[in-house]
Parts: structure tokens; C-alpha cells; sequence
């Protein structure tokens, strides 16, 4: 009877949240491409989690907050469990995404959330013209991660336990990676084989000091000569408390500063992080390395 | 083991030292092991004599222990020092010739990750502007600020590692 009662109730909820997830009478204007295929403009939103009410609360959240760089964006990176925070559709279970009972209700409800999820940013990737890479819909063991380009969902994967994979997109590759794959080296000379240059790293994991902060794609940057850009968790979800810092990073010559980042956020608060990704740029500082490359790396593959 | 980074000092310490590396300086004569060099060779020196002369990078034994010396460009790959920690060395130690700040700093980055990513203590010379820095880094977590910086200066050090060449201390 109680077991009735419930699927009833979920059926309800359930068809209340899928009316708050269309996105009927939603209109957002085409982005601008960038006219060279070398540089990549990338957009990274770094802000403390939060639920949202419905889709369009949520796109207009994101349109909001890069509406200034809208005219060149490329690439837009949304931050780990992006998608959990759509648990605020259902109704009366919004609070719970702040507490440790919500990893039980974005369980009973991860179906219908994770396909209304993925529509709609299929759609609103569709609709700007761009690549969306965002967490998805997750709990605590999982970091989801998806690639969306121009409408097509290209890739959908929990990092923290599967292989990392390349993405080919129109003018440039890259791959999605964890902080512990980031942090070899060996992974990220072998994707450079293939030619990726841009490396995407999820993390959930909070790092006080600066320093521990840089040993993933900060030091990958630094040590092969790559683009990395870090999405971390930041707020309180399911009773943790995150304190992640996002960042762009690059070898240390190519950043204004000459502190190897292009840009980076703080543990807390909302950040807009923008950066052009200069491929051409890059190739050409990696000339510089190029013998070592092929005599120390292809004896190190010759030797496995 | 007391390393003497840098050119010779009017110190009590010197009689004390094992090692001594430096850039291209006269010989040290109280040290057992001396590693002289620049971005493009680096000698070794036990007792006066000079025992190895190298262009790319080498593993020395030194009290039953391994040292991994490197220069110049090979010292740019991760992958030497893969290869240098897979055959056991304790220590790597680096020559390097900075054109520029961004490579300077670009080579100070490097030899704090390859210390980092192979858990090992990287001690770095890098030229730049007629001056030699010098630089030690070890694993984070033995540092007491936590950022894997035991020193950088453009002065002589003394660095003094413990057994196992684990918990080092510094005299200046």
C-alpha cells in the first residue's frame, strides 16, 4: 500500500518537475564564432552551488553570467554536479540539495533528471552555437561529466572510474580528465600524441593551499606544455562543504603574469573565468622540446 | 649528508661537506663528490679526478645511494626523471640556463613538479642574468609551510640531508 502511495507520489512530482523543464517560449540569440580556428575562447562559471526552480531559471542563471563575454565564446564550462542542481524542480525537495538527504531524492528522481537535463543542454548548446562541458546529474561518488556541441551530446561519462577519452571537436581536440589522471603525466603525453592540447579536469576535491592545488593540471601545464582548465565544487551540497578553486592554466611563457595561469578563482564566491586558448601559440613552444620529446618519450613506450 | 650548493664559502661547515655542485667553479677540495657543470655538460669529480663528463644525464652512486644529474635541455622532460627515479635515484640535480623571466620561471615550475610528481628532492642551478640561482625542492609534505620550497636564492647554501636523504634542514 505504502509502496503505491509512493509511486503515485513520484509519478506526481515527477510530472510537475517535467513541466517546469521545458524550455517552450525560451529565446536566447546566437553567439558569434570566433573567425580563427587556432584560438579558443573559453568561458569557465565557477560559483557556489545552488538549486534551480526551473529550465528557465537555470539558462537564464548561465545567460546571465556570461552575457558580457557572449560575443566570443567558444567554450563554456559549467561546474562539477551542475546538473544536481536541478533537484529544485521537484516539488519540496529543494532544501534537501543542502543536505545529506538529498543524494537519496536525486537517486529516486536521476532518471527523469538526467534526460530533462541533457535536452536542455542540448538545446541551449544549440541554441548559443557553442560547447557546453558541465558536470551532470551525480552524487557524491560520482563525478559526471558532459560534452555538448552545437546540439549533440558528444560525450557522457562518471570520471572518477572510467577512462579518459579524447573528443574531437570541429577546429580542436580535447580530453576530460580527474585530478588523478591529470596529476600523471604519462596519461596527458599519450593524449598528446593524438594531438590534444586542451585538457578539461573535474574535480571535487577542496584544496586550502595553493600549492597541492597545482600539482594536477597546473603542473601538467608546466612540466608538458598544455592548456588546462580546472572546474572544482565550491558551496554546500548534500551537507559537505565544498571549497574547490577553478582555474585556466598554461605554460608559465604564454601567461601575462608568468605564473602560469591564465586565470583563477577563489575557494569561494562566483567567478567568471575567460581566457583565449592560442593553439598555434602553443604548437610553437612546444617546438622548442620537440627532440626530447621524440627521444625520451618514445623510449619510455618502447620500454612498457 | 651535507650538500654544498654554490661556490665555495668561508664557513665551519666545509669541512663537513660530501657533496659540492656548483656551476663551473674551481674544484672544491674538501668535498668526497664534486659536481661541476653548465646547461650544455657537467663533470663529476671524486677525489680530484674527474671520473664522468656527460651531455645529457646520468646516475651516480654516492654511499650506496643514486643521484640523478642532468643538464641543459634533457633536464626539461618529465620523462628523465621517470626514467631517473625508476632506477632508483634518491636525488636529481640540474643544470639549466634561463634566456628570459618566463623561462626562469617556466624551469622553476618544472624542477618543483618533477620534485613533486617523483618524490624526490630536485636541487637546481639555473643561470640567468650572469647570476647562478639556486634552488631546492622536496616533497610538500616535508616543507613546514607546505609548498615543497626548501630554498631559493641566489646565494650559496649548505643543505644537510638526514638518513635516506628524507627530512633535509638548511644552514645559509
Amino acid at each position: 500500500m505504502i509502496r503505491l502511495f509512493k509511486k503515485i507520489l513520484d509519478g506526481l512530482l515527477g510530472y510537475i518537475a517535467e513541466k517546469k523543464l521545458s524550455v517552450k517560449g525560451l529565446k536566447y540569440p546566437i553567439i558569434g564564432r570566433t573567425s580563427s580556428p587556432h584560438q579558443i575562447h573559453v568561458c569557465l562559471l565557477h560559483f557556489d552551488a545552488r538549486i534551480f526552480e526551473s529550465s528557465k531559471d537555470l539558462l537564464n542563471f548561465i545567460y546571465r553570467n556570461t552575457r558580457d563575454s557572449l560575443y566570443r565564446i567558444d567554450l563554456l564550462i559549467l561546474p562539477p554536479s551542475f546538473g544536481t542542481s536541478l533537484l529544485g524542480v521537484v516539488p519540496f525537495l529543494g532544501k534537501h540539495f543542502y543536505f545529506e538527504s538529498g543524494a537519496k531524492y536525486v537517486e529516486r528522481f536521476q532518471e527523469l533528471l538526467s534526460e530533462r537535463f541533457i535536452n536542455l543542454m542540448k538545446w541551449f548548446s544549440k541554441e548559443l552555437g557553442i560547447t557546453i562541458i558541465s558536470g551532470g546529474v551525480d552524487t557524491k561518488e560520482k563525478t559526471i561529466v558532459q560534452v555538448y556541441d552545437r546540439g549533440d551530446l558528444l560525450y557522457n561519462r562518471d570520471v572518477s572510474r572510467e577512462k579518459p577519452a579524447v573528443i574531437e571537436l570541429n577546429d580542436y581536440k580535447l580530453a576530460v580528465l580527474n585530478e588523478k589522471d591529470a596529476k600523471d603525466f604519462r596519461t596527458i603525453r599519450g593524449f598528446m600524441d593524438e594531438g590534444v592540447y586542451v585538457y578539461v579536469v573535474y574535480s571535487k576535491r577542496s584544496y586550502e593551499n595553493l600549492w597541492e592545488d597545482k600539482l594536477d593540471i597546473w603542473a601538467r601545464s608546466q612540466s608538458l606544455g598544455v592548456y588546462g582548465i580546472k572546474s572544482s565544487l565550491s558551496g554546500r551540497i548534500f551537507g559537505k562543504v565544498y571549497r574547490g578553486r577553478s582555474t585556466i592554466t598554461a605554460p608559465i611563457p604564454l601567461t601575462p603574469n608568468l605564473d602560469g595561469y591564465l586565470a583563477r578563482s577563489d575557494v569561494v564566491g562566483t567567478a567568471k573565468l575567460t581566457a583565449i586558448l592560442d593553439i598555434s601559440k602553443l604548437v610553437s613552444y612546444l617546438k622548442n622540446y620537440e627532440n626530447g620529446y621524440e627521444r625520451y618519450w618514445k623510449l619510455l613506450k618502447q620500454r612498457k | 649528508m651535507v650538500i654544498l650548493l654554490g661556490p665555495q664559502m668561508i664557513l665551519e661547515e666545509f669541512e663537513e661537506v660530501d657533496i659540492s655542485i656548483s656551476w663551473l667553479e674551481t674544484p672544491f677540495s674538501g668535498a668526497r663528490l664534486t659536481i661541476m657543470g653548465t646547461e650544455n655538460f657537467f663533470v663529476v669529480m671524486r677525489n680530484g679526478e674527474v671520473t664522468l663528463k656527460s651531455q645529457e644525464y646520468e646516475i651516480v652512486d654516492f654511499e650506496g645511494g643514486k643521484i640523478l644529474i642532468t643538464c641543459g635541455n634533457e633536464a626539461m622532460y618529465p620523462e628523465v626523471f621517470y626514467f631517473g627515479k625508476s632506477q632508483g635515484a634518491q636525488m636529481g640535480i640540474a643544470f639549466s640556463k634561463a634566456r628570459n623571466p618566463g623561462e626562469l620561471a617556466l624551469y622553476k615550475a618544472k624542477f618543483w613538479v618533477y620534485s613533486q610528481d617523483f618524490h624526490f628532492p630536485v636541487l637546481s642551478l639555473i643561470k640567468f642574468l650572469d647570476k647562478v640561482q639556486y634552488n631546492v625542492y622536496i616533497p610538500m609534505e616535508e616543507t613546514q609551510k607546505g609548498n615543497g620550497i626548501l630554498s631559493e636564492s641566489t646565494a650559496p647554501s649548505i643543505v644537510k640531508f638526514e638518513e635516506g636523504m628524507k627530512i633535509p634542514t638548511i644552514k645559509r
